[in-house]
């Protein structure tokens, strides 16, 4: 057991403290980052979907692909394939990037099961109600569609944390990075990881807060609809 | 500047050995996984919470996180395994949540109505978990779990930041060898959009 006691360890908050805190800090902009990219992407790219154009059969291409690509290999492909395109831009945006990228198939089926949670003749009946289009969507479409959206989008959020770490990879300091250069220095791998991986715990349990408090505030009035309409049908 | 023929058989070769990767860990976090899932029943309070807390951890903790800790962790603990048994373990371990979790969804979605019927029938308890409930679990969990064995093949890539010699590992040496970043990376995404695809189609299929 001489890995956990090398006196490494209570001395690696005081010493890496500052470190860590960055790397931790790093990580929490990747995830907001890769957030806000895989939404702008996927926003549109769901209501093309949930179209009957012929775009719609390209974007399910396009969801395909990245739902059968490793985050990895999406990270790499930027980090080395932009620069021979001649654009350079720091590392933390390219991960920032092929991670919003990957994450967006995700998100674009979420959008899509909230978007679809509203049965169509209703946009039709606002429409024929004299509504604009914008009324439409605040008003009728975004108020049903966001229950649904927000529990999935949050756990995929918790995903999204996890990826972050593969940016470690590409040299950005996110929290990984951080205790892989603890590790070198000296090379006990235990403490660096063990607080890390905490880290990681604490950043995702903020998150699972956060859908908790989503599904208690628009989750119960759907699954009061459930309860009754099944003790109907049960009748 | 290498031929894409020579590409294309030293990326077959990573992909084959991401393909046993693959195969051992999702063999191992299965087994690992159903024993997890059933523990999680248990009428013991501290088991169910073992359980259901290795679930929480894991999940929660990046498998990137994960198999630098069996990397590093075992040689410092004075077991020297190869790169290859450390990704496994640490991928298995990873996985294992994640199957957990679809299974014991699966046996949350048995319908109480079969088993049921079963009894009226007259059959034994034994027979029923084997004849009725457990083809049921087995066609309920199969779309999750395919969904799991993708994520799982996509995620052996990690297993390349310890140089485990998988498409991962020998796609990134081929980029520097050649620096056809583009090239060398669309044949090793192509090789993960196969694999992938047939995993993701027959979860589809199953589930119609």
């Amino acid at each position: 057991m001489n890995f956990f006691g090398t006196g490494a360890q209570p001395g690696i908050l005081s010493e890496y403290g500052g470190s860590l805190l960055h790397g931790a800090l790093m990580t929490v902009v990747l995830t907001l980052g890769c957030l806000a990219v895989s939404t702008a992407i996927a926003v549109p790219l769901a209501v093309v979907r949930e179209s009957r154009s012929i775009w719609s059969r390209l974007v399910a291409g396009y969801t395909w692909l990245l739902l059968t690509l490793p985050q990895l290999l999406v990270i790499f492909f930027m980090f080395y394939g932009l620069p021979v395109i001649g654009i350079t831009i720091p590392a933390v945006l390219t991960a920032i990037l092929a991670l919003g990228l990957t994450t967006s198939a995700y998100n674009i089926e979420i959008f899509r099961s909230g978007i679809s949670a509203v049965p169509r003749g209703q946009f039709e009946s606002a429409r024929a109600l004299g509504m604009s289009s914008w009324h439409v969507w605040t008003r009728i479409v975004l108020p049903q569609a966001l229950p649904v959206i927000i529990p999935p989008f949050i756990s995929n959020a918790t995903l999204a944390v996890k990826g972050t770490a593969l940016a470690a990879v590409v040299t950005v300091p996110e929290l990984t990075s951080v205790a892989m250069g603890i590790i070198n220095e000296t090379s006990d791998p235990i403490a660096p990881l063990v607080t890390v991986a905490v880290g990681y715990l604490i950043i995702n349990s903020i998150l699972t807060g956060l859908q908790a408090l989503a599904e208690r505030k628009y989750g119960n009035r759907s699954r009061s609809v459930k309860r009754t309409t099944l003790r109907k049908a049960l009748r | 500047m290498e031929s894409v023929g020579k590409i294309v058989q030293i990326l077959l070769r990573g992909f084959v050995l991401t393909l046993e990767l693959a195969g051992v860990t999702v063999v191992v976090a299965v087994l690992l996984g159903a024993a997890l899932a059933m523990v999680s029943f248990s009428r013991f309070l501290a088991v169910r919470f073992a359980a259901k807390f290795f679930s929480w951890l894991i999940r929660g903790i990046p498998p990137l996180v994960l198999l630098l800790g069996a990397y590093y962790g075992l040689f410092y603990a004075g077991l020297d395994l190869s790169p290859f048994v450390s990704a496994t373990i640490a991928l298995s371990i990873s996985h294992a949540a994640y199957f957990m979790e679809n299974i014991r969804g699966g046996i949350l979605a048995l319908p109480k109505g079969q088993v049921e019927a079963g009894r009226a029938l007259g059959m034994s308890r034994t027979r029923i978990a084997w004849r009725v409930e457990l083809p049921e679990l087995l066609r309920i969990i199969r779309p999750t779990c395919l969904a799991s064995t993708t994520t799982l093949v996509k995620n052996t890539s990690v297993a390349s930041i310890v140089a485990v010699g998988e498409l991962m590992s020998v796609a990134n040496k081929q980029v520097a060898v050649t620096g056809e970043p583009f090239l060398v990376l669309a044949i090793a995404g192509l090789f993960y959009f196969v694999a992938c695809s047939v995993l993701l189609l027959l979860g589809r299929g199953s589930s119609r």
